[in-house]
């Protein structure tokens, strides 16, 4: 290295030894995240010519020999995240076959040529597109004989609403997003001599321990039906069963509009009435309260933003944001609420005075995402 | 600092006997410096042309001949030839200079420590993929990998002179950049930023202070 400083001085302006330090700070945890990936190529690559030898590791774990020469493909295995093949090649062969799967089932489909079931399920999701409902119901009456295919006792063994009605995002679920579109726009789901139960809701997101309002409409040949019992029926995450959740009677012009009792999980709705007509699901996302506290401290005491919440569970993952100069909001820490739904965060006020700082509750099978109001740091006093 | 470096060639030797132990501590000592270097040079995905880099040296270790320093140019060598295939594949462009900031802190390390603390360290190489191309690879090499500037010329393929001057240039730049003026009013955070580097590291050869041996050599 040189030692002559002709210009040395040129350079040494202020912060160029803090930046410099940091530049060559020790490293995070991070940056030492693929040890293990790096000693399993390590394994992989020995040569046949090198003697296996036992070692012992900085941490005092006595490492195994190595064993021979691999293929040049089995380096590459060891130096790649698993996920990135064995789970790459699964989901394309798992994406192949769903789209096979659902190519045939929805050619069978717009032929009507599926059993009356599996016809009808096809008619919920895709009657937007086309999709015929069963054959056999168009002109049977309500005294056409057998069980119509859509009646409950049909469905009894499946999962009505299906996967997606335990999915947090309704926009992911193909059967609830129609009839849970936030415009409430009703649609067909359900035939039976004729009649049309549909059930929608204007609010597919609501406050937990709010009441959620199911709108119905029952009609015959785009007429309402008048007069007819429907009854609300809900499921909640986490559970098999139906449960009753009130009941109502259409107005004349075949609408009604069922509250359901005070939700403080997600659910799944339908609307079904006695002929055995029932609508598609409806799913409804609560939104747990999540308050923040912040308790400023003192010149030796750090600040701390106490954190409670209502509807949530034990367990549950809350993370402390902060918001950047972009205006994003960026995670910080995550710690899970105890026992009472509560939990807390110590802050540096050095580092983060005058800065807006959040806590976000993250969404579970049983709970929508939920996001305090932000609280700002002060400077520490 | 040479029993450092001493350690760092007994486990250069050991690794390739095929000591694994030996291996992980040349790993732990270099990678870290590695990833640094790829960003700075505007690597899109740093970890796995790591990745490919290490593979290139456990393959071919049992050939290496040479010590802790040897070893270290011909990775950062190999290193530096990954990034440039990686960005060769990727787009066939140059490769787009390291968004290093907030938002891929947010989304690599959710940890506050690593945003607020560890944000200097991405700050820092933020500022260096701020410089040109030839300024920052040098200084990369030079203060992070902590090679000589013979050793940064063979790699750049250029003069030991031209590589002072873009070192010299790109200090300067760095020196006047405001955001580096106002890391002297900001106190070292949680010690990291004056901690002693880690074993075998360039700054560790040289002293203590991390600018006075680039000062020397920046002349």
């Amino acid at each position: 290295m040189s030692s002559d400083r002709t210009d040395g001085t040129a350079v040494s302006g202020p912060g160029m030894d803090q930046l410099l330090g940091i530049l060559t700070a020790p490293p995070t945890q991070a940056e030492l995240a693929g040890e293990q990936r790096a000693l399993a190529m390590f394994r992989a690559s020995a040569s046949p010519l090198v003697s296996p030898k036992a070692g012992t590791a900085a941490d005092g774990a006595v490492t195994a020999p190595i064993p021979a020469q691999p293929p040049a493909a089995q380096l590459r295995r060891a130096i790649r995240n698993p996920f990135r093949s064995s789970a790459r090649w699964g989901m394309r062969l798992a994406a192949a076959g769903v789209l096979a799967i659902a190519g045939g089932m929805t050619a069978a489909a717009y032929a009507a040529a599926l059993p009356a079931p599996v016809q009808n399920l096809a008619h919920d999701v895709l009657s937007f597109a086309g999709v015929p409902p069963p054959r056999h119901q168009h002109g049977a009456g309500p005294s056409g004989g057998g069980r119509p295919a859509n009646a409950p006792g049909g469905h009894r063994g499946a999962t009505p609403g299906g996967p997606a009605h335990q999915s947090p995002n309704p926009g992911r679920s193909a059967r609830s997003s129609a009839p849970a579109s936030p415009s409430g726009s009703p649609s067909p789901s359900a035939v039976t001599g004729g009649a049309v139960l549909s059930a929608a809701t204007a609010s597919t997101r609501i406050a937990a321990g709010a009441q959620p309002i199911i709108d119905g409409q029952l009609s015959r040949s785009g007429t309402g039906i008048a007069g007819v019992t429907v009854t609300l029926i809900e499921r909640l995450a986490g559970h098999r069963v139906w449960r009753i959740a009130g009941t109502g009677q259409t107005s004349p012009s075949g609408s009604v509009a069922l509250t359901g009792p005070p939700l403080a999980t997600n659910a799944v709705f339908r609307l079904r009435v006695s002929g055995g007509v029932h609508s598609a699901s409806v799913l409804v996302i609560v939104t747990p309260q999540v308050d923040v506290l912040l308790t400023p401290g003192s010149s030796r005491l750090r600040d701390l933003l106490t954190v409670s919440t209502r509807y949530a569970q034990r367990g549950n993952l809350a993370w402390l944001e902060i918001q950047s100069a972009g205006g994003r909001w960026l995670r910080l820490r995550a710690k899970r609420l105890d026992a009472t739904g509560a939990t807390w965060f110590i802050l540096d006020g050095t580092r983060l005075k005058n800065e807006s700082v959040r806590v976000v509750l993250v969404a579970t099978l049983r709970h929508g995402m939920a996001v305090s109001t932000s609280v700002l740091v002060p400077p520490p006093g | 600092m040479a029993s450092q470096t001493n350690a760092l060639d007994d486990a250069l030797a050991r690794a390739r006997t095929g000591d694994e132990a030996g291996f992980l501590e040349l790993w732990r000592a270099l990678q870290p410096r590695l990833l640094r270097f790829l960003r700075v040079v505007g690597c899109e995905d740093p970890d796995d042309v790591a990745s490919e880099t290490w593979l290139q040296v456990v393959r071919d270790l049992h050939r290496f001949s040479g010590g802790e320093e040897d070893f270290r140019r011909w990775l950062f060598t190999i290193g530096r030839h990954r990034a440039v295939d990686a960005a060769r594949t990727k787009s066939r462009r140059p490769p787009a200079r390291s968004a290093v900031g907030l938002d891929i802190l947010a989304d690599s390390q959710s940890v506050e420590d690593l945003v607020l603390d560890g944000m200097s360290v991405q700050q820092a190489i933020a500022l260096l993929a701020g410089l040109s191309r030839d300024q920052a690879e040098a200084v990369a090499l030079r203060v992070i990998a902590g090679l000589d500037t013979p050793d940064v010329a063979t790699i750049l393929g250029k003069s030991a002179g031209s590589v002072r001057v873009a070192l010299h240039r790109g200090l300067r730049a760095l020196a006047a950049n405001p955001a580096v003026q106002a890391l002297a009013d900001r106190p070292a955070a949680g010690g990291s930023a004056a901690a002693p580097p880690p074993a075998g590291s360039a700054t560790g050869r040289s002293g203590s202070d991390p600018s006075r041996w680039m000062l020397e050599e920046v002349d």
